[in-house]
C-alpha cells in the first residue's frame, strides 16, 4: 500500500515539475521560436506553433542587411559593437573585483578586527539598493566628472554588482580552508604572503572561478546601468534590443534575434558551469 | 638538540570584554633530548601551551627560552622548531613529494641536500610508494606520516606534535605510536607531544607534565605520576582503570592518627596533627587491591560484575555506598553476589585532602600530637 502511495505522489511530483519547467521555460521558448519567424508569423492571431523558420533577422542585426521585412526601418543597429561592449564592460569590473576583493574576503575570513561583521553587511547592502534609486544621484555625478558614456564609468558602477558578491561567496570559501594550514606554512618558513598566495589560493581556486562566473553573468545581465549612464558608445548588448524600437516600427524578430544571441554565452556559461554555481552560492552565502 | 624552558608564562585571551585565562604562571623545562608528553582534558590549556611554544600565539607574560635563546619575539621560522598538527594540514594541492620539500623550499636549501634529506626522510618513514600522489588519495595512516616526514625533513631543534594520533583508529595508533617512539630514540630530537590520552602519555614519555584548569598540576615520569600523584585530579586522570577513591578521616586514638573509612581501613600516619577537617579521600589503584581472607582484609564487599579481559579479569565490588574496581589474576573465580576481601598493597594507599584535594604524605616518622 506504501509503495503504490509513494508511487502516485512520485509521478505527481513530476507532473509538478513539469509545469514549472514548462512555466519557466515558456518565455525563452517563445523568444526562441520568434527570432526564426518572419515578421507576418510573429504578429499573426491564433499565434503559430509550425512556421517556416528564417534567419533574416540575424542577418539584420549581425551584417546590418536590412531583409525584406524590416524594410521601413531607418536605424541600423551596429550589434556587434555593443557586444564588444557588454564583454569589456563585464570582464573589467569582474577582474577589478577580484583584485579588490580577493584580499578583502580573505582579511573577513581570517582577521578578526574591530566592526568586521558591520562592515561586511555593509558591503551586502549595496546589493539591497534597489539600481533605480541610486542612478539619477550617480548620472548626475557622472555628467560632472566626465564619466558619463565612458568605459571607466561604467566599470566602476558595476562595482556595486560585482564587488559585493565576490567579497560575500569568496569569505565561504577562505572560511573552509583550516587555519592548521596557514600554521603550518609559517612553521614551514614562509611569510603571510607566500602563504596566501601558495597555500590559499592554489586551495580556493575551484571557487574562485565560479564565483567569477556567476559575477560575470550578473555583470552581463544589468541592464539598467548600461542604459542611464552610457551613451551608444559603451553601452551594453542588454541595451541595444532597445534600438529596435524605431519609431515607425517595433522590430520584434530583431529584438527576439538580438536576446538569443545576447543571452546564448550566459546560458552555455550557466549550463556548463552549473555544478559549480550552486557549490559557491550555497558555500559562501548562505552559509552565514 | 635544544632546552625548552617556560618561566611563569601567563595567556590571557579576551574576547567580548572577557577574559580567559588560557594558561597560569607556567613553570617548566624540557630537557635537551626528553620526549616530554603534556596531558591533560581539553581546555586545559595545554594547545596553547604548544602554541605559544611554537609561536603561533603570543605570550602574555613570562619567557619562553628554546637553546637558552629567549624566543618571545621570534617568528615560529626563527625558533627552528617543526610542528605536526593534529589534522595533519597536509598541502591537499601539492604531492606527497612536493610536501615533504615545501619547508626546505622556504629555506632555499640546496638542491642536492634536498634530496638527500628527502630519500632519508621517505626511507624512515616508508614512504616510497606514495611520493607521487596527492594527500586526498592516502589513507589516515599514510597522511599521518607524510606529516611526520614533513616536519622532521628541516630538522628541527624541538619537534612539537599536537594530538597525533586522535585521527587514527585503534590499530593504526599503537603503530604510529611505536613509529613516533622510534623516532624519537633514532633522531635524538627533543620531543613535545600533547595529547588527552594518558595510555598515549604513558606509552611514549621521558617524563609528563599534567595540566588542568590552565595550571600545570604534576610533572613526573609515568611512574611518579601512579606512584606519587600530587592531588586528587592527577589521581584521578592517570592510570587505567581508573583509580578507586573512597571518602574516610583522620582519628586519633592514643596518640597516634589513623586513616580510617567505611570500610575497614586503619593505618598509622606518623602525622603530628590534623590539619583542617580531617575529612580525606583515599585512593588505592585497582592493581593495588590483592585478595585475600576475611581475617586481614583491608576492605571487605560483595562481588557485582566480573569482566574477562584476556590475561587478567577486572572484579566490580561494592562496599558500602561504593562501587570499586580491582584487577585480578584470571585463575580466581568469583560469581555475582559473593563476598570479597581484599589488602591494599604496601604503600599503595593515597591519601589526599578533601578540601584541597592535594595529597597528605603521611609516610614521614614523627612524635604524634594530637589537637
Amino acid at each position: 500500500m506504501v509503495s503504490i502511495k509513494r508511487g502516485k505522489n512520485d509521478i505527481l511530483g513530476d507532473i509538478l515539475l513539469g509545469l514549472i519547467f514548462l512555466f519557466f521555460m515558456f518565455p525563452i521558448y517563445w523568444v526562441f521560436t520568434m527570432a526564426f519567424k518572419s515578421d507576418s508569423d510573429i504578429l499573426i492571431w491564433p499565434p503559430k506553433f509550425i512556421f517556416s523558420p528564417t534567419l533574416a533577422h540575424f542577418k539584420a542585426i549581425l551584417f546590418n542587411q536590412l531583409s525584406e521585412q524590416s524594410v521601413g526601418a531607418t536605424t541600423t543597429v551596429n550589434y556587434l559593437g555593443y557586444f564588444k561592449n557588454s564583454l569589456i564592460v563585464s570582464i573589467s569590473a569582474v577582474l577589478i573585483s577580484l583584485a579588490v576583493g580577493i584580499p578583502a574576503a580573505y582579511a573577513f575570513a581570517r582577521y578578526n578586527f574591530k566592526g568586521r561583521e558591520n562592515l561586511f553587511f555593509n558591503f551586502l547592502t549595496f546589493r539591497f539598493a534597489p539600481e533605480m534609486l541610486v542612478i539619477i544621484p550617480i548620472y548626475l555625478i557622472y555628467q560632472r566628472l566626465g564619466l558619463y558614456d565612458t568605459y571607466t564609468g561604467l566599470i566602476w558602477v558595476y562595482q556595486l554588482i560585482t564587488l559585493p558578491m565576490i567579497i560575500w561567496i569568496l569569505r565561504g570559501y577562505f572560511e573552509d580552508v583550516s587555519a592548521d594550514l596557514e600554521d603550518a606554512g609559517l612553521l614551514d618558513g614562509y611569510s603571510r604572503l607566500n602563504i596566501a598566495a601558495r597555500i590559499v589560493l592554489p586551495i580556493v581556486k575551484p571557487g574562485i572561478a565560479a564565483t567569477s562566473l556567476l559575477t560575470f553573468i550578473y555583470a552581463w545581465n544589468n541592464f539598467i546601468f548600461g542604459m542611464i549612464l552610457g551613451g551608444t558608445g559603451v553601452q551594453p548588448v542588454t541595451v541595444a534590443a532597445l534600438q529596435f524600437i524605431s519609431a515607425d516600427k517595433l522590430r520584434f524578430g530583431d529584438m527576439a534575434a538580438a536576446s538569443i544571441l545576447a543571452a546564448l554565452p550566459i546560458i552555455i556559461l550557466a549550463v556548463y558551469t552549473q555544478k559549480y554555481l550552486i557549490r559557491g552560492l550555497s558555500l559562501g552565502a548562505v552559509k552565514q | 638538540m635544544a632546552e625548552v624552558r617556560i618561566e611563569h608564562v601567563y595567556k590571557t585571551f579576551r574576547s567580548k570584554g572577557k577574559e580567559v585565562e588560557a594558561v597560569k604562571d607556567l613553570n617548566l623545562t624540557i630537557r635537551d633530548g626528553e620526549f616530554m608528553v603534556i596531558l591533560g582534558p581539553s581546555g586545559c590549556g595545554k594547545t596553547t601551551t604548544l602554541r605559544m611554544i611554537v609561536g603561533l600565539e603570543d605570550i602574555t607574560r613570562g619567557k619562553i627560552y628554546i637553546k637558552d635563546r629567549a624566543v618571545n619575539d621570534l617568528t615560529p621560522q626563527e625558533r627552528n622548531i617543526a610542528m605536526a598538527f593534529e589534522t595533519y594540514a597536509l598541502y591537499n594541492h601539492l604531492s606527497v613529494k612536493e610536501n615533504l620539500l615545501f619547508p626546505l623550499k622556504a629555506r632555499k636549501t640546496p638542491a642536492d641536500e634536498q634530496e638527500t634529506r628527502l630519500h632519508k626522510i621517505v626511507e624512515m618513514l616508508e614512504m616510497e610508494d606514495i611520493l607521487n600522489m596527492k594527500p586526498s588519495q592516502l589513507s589516515g595512516g599514510q597522511q599521518q606520516r607524510v606529516s611526520l616526514g614533513r616536519a622532521l625533513i628541516r630538522r628541527p631543534d624541538v619537534f612539537f606534535l599536537d594530538e597525533p594520533l586522535s585521527h587514527l583508529d585503534i590499530n593504526l595508533r599503537i603503530n604510529a605510536r611505536n613509529r613516533i617512539k622510534r623516532l624519537h630514540a633514532e633522531s635524538m630530537t627533543t620531543m613535545v607531544l600533547v595529547t588527552h590520552d594518558q595510555l598515549e602519555a604513558m606509552a611514549l614519555a621521558d617524563r609528563i607534565a599534567v595540566m588542568n584548569f590552565a595550571e600545570l598540576q604534576q610533572v613526573g615520569t609515568p611512574r611518579e605520576l601512579l606512584d606519587q600523584p600530587v592531588n586528587l585530579f592527577v589521581a584521578g586522570f592517570v592510570g587505567e582503570p581508573a583509580i578507586n577513591l573512597l571518602t574516610g578521616r583522620l582519628i586519633c586514638e592514643q596518640d597516634e592518627i589513623y586513616i580510617t573509612d567505611d570500610a575497614k581501613i586503619r593505618q598509622k600516619t606518623g602525622l603530628k596533627k590534623i590539619d583542617g577537617s580531617g575529612q580525606i579521600v583515599l585512593g588505592i589503584r585497582p592493581h593495588d587491591l590483592i585478595i585475600c581472607g576475611e581475617g586481614e582484609a583491608d576492605l571487605a564487599g560483595q562481588v557485582e560484575v566480573v569482566e574477562f579481559l584476556g590475561e587478567q579479569k577486572q572484579i566490580t565490588f561494592r562496599v558500602g555506598e561504593n562501587l570499586l574496581t580491582s584487577i585480578v589474576s584470571v585463575s580466581t573465580k568469583f560469581e555475582q553476589g559473593q563476598n570479597i576481601y581484599f589488602r591494599v598493597r604496601n604503600g599503595k594507599l593515597h591519601v589526599f585532602d578533601k578540601q584541597t584535594e592535594r595529597r597528605l604524605d603521611y609516610q614521614h616518622k614523627g612524635v604524634s600530637v594530637c589537637r
